[in-house]
């Protein structure tokens, strides 16, 4: 039923993927911006000034946004699964959060 | 009931299988998944489309799976997931039928090529629906999940075809 090659698929591409977030989490260094994408329109703030931004574009619900201390993390949304808001804080270069439902993303570049 | 070789076999059995599918799918609704990760799931239905898949070709498996995930996705979640579960599903099934051509991968591998496939088109449907790359960042936690669930299922998968023998004989 199980084979040797399902085994080594599976390990492989674990392995693999594994290695690249490795590589990823030793080589990128700290994000500048925070780029927050809503329903197709973006902006830009910097990552080193603290702020909230609450984003209201979609129609489909609203997210709070903050920035702090150099982390950014999603603090409200009104959406059910709320995955947003249960995401680590995020600061290095290419880490992103997003909102299914309301199609938001919070980008660090 | 000795020969099951009659035309109402096979559409029966299609229905058994599409009840069942949506049973677990809503079975799964109910776990759960605190990953920072959206789009992480064990995948039970897969059981089912791979049961399909191998009993039926592709051919009734890749209707069965966008029937299961639209009905599913209606019932227990929203249209956006719908559209992340049909992507995903198209490709795992494409993949899961490529893979079992190959003679020395087994139930498993097929459904750990399913798994990560899935998560592919997850990723494809997510990065047009919401305009950015960046959600590219994602790739490859989704394709662990998707190896390792995958494994999960498939060996199920082989459990049920093997201890279920007489159920799977028709056609």
């Amino acid at each position: 039923m199980v084979k040797k090659a399902d085994i080594i698929l599976c390990v492989a591409v674990a392995a693999v993927m594994g290695a690249v977030i490795i590589l990823f989490s030793l080589f990128a260094g700290n994000g500048k911006t925070v780029v927050i994408t809503a329903n197709g329109n973006s902006r830009e703030t910097k990552l080193s000034v603290d702020n909230t931004v609450n984003i209201t574009d979609s129609v489909l619900g609203s997210n709070t946004v903050v920035i702090k201390g150099g982390t950014v993390y999603v603090s409200e949304a009104d959406c059910r699964d709320q995955i947003c808001v249960n995401h680590a804080p995020i600061s290095k270069e290419g880490e992103i959060i997003v909102c299914l439902p309301h199609k938001v993303t919070v980008e660090i570049r | 009931m000795s020969k099951r070789n009659n035309k109402a076999y096979p559409v029966a059995f299609i229905g058994v299988m599409l009840a069942a599918a949506l049973l677990l799918g809503y079975v799964e609704s109910l776990f759960p998944y605190d990953f920072a990760v959206p789009g992480i799931k064990l995948g039970l239905p897969n059981l089912l489309t791979l049961i399909v898949l191998k009993k039926m070709g592709i051919k009734t498996a890749l209707p069965f799976g966008l029937l299961r995930a639209a009905v599913s996705n209606v019932l227990f979640g929203s249209v956006l997931s719908l559209v992340y579960a049909m992507a995903g599903c198209i490709l795992s099934v494409i993949c899961m039928w490529l893979i079992g051509k190959v003679k020395f991968f087994g139930v498993a591998g097929q459904s750990v090529a399913g798994g990560v496939a899935h998560n592919i088109g997850q990723i494809v449907a997510a990065i047009a629906l919401l305009g950015t790359p960046g959600v590219l960042y994602y790739t490859p936690f989704l394709m662990i999940s998707g190896a390792v669930t995958g494994f999960v299922i498939g060996v199920g998968t082989g459990l049920i075809l093997e201890r279920g023998k007489q159920w799977f004989e028709f056609g």
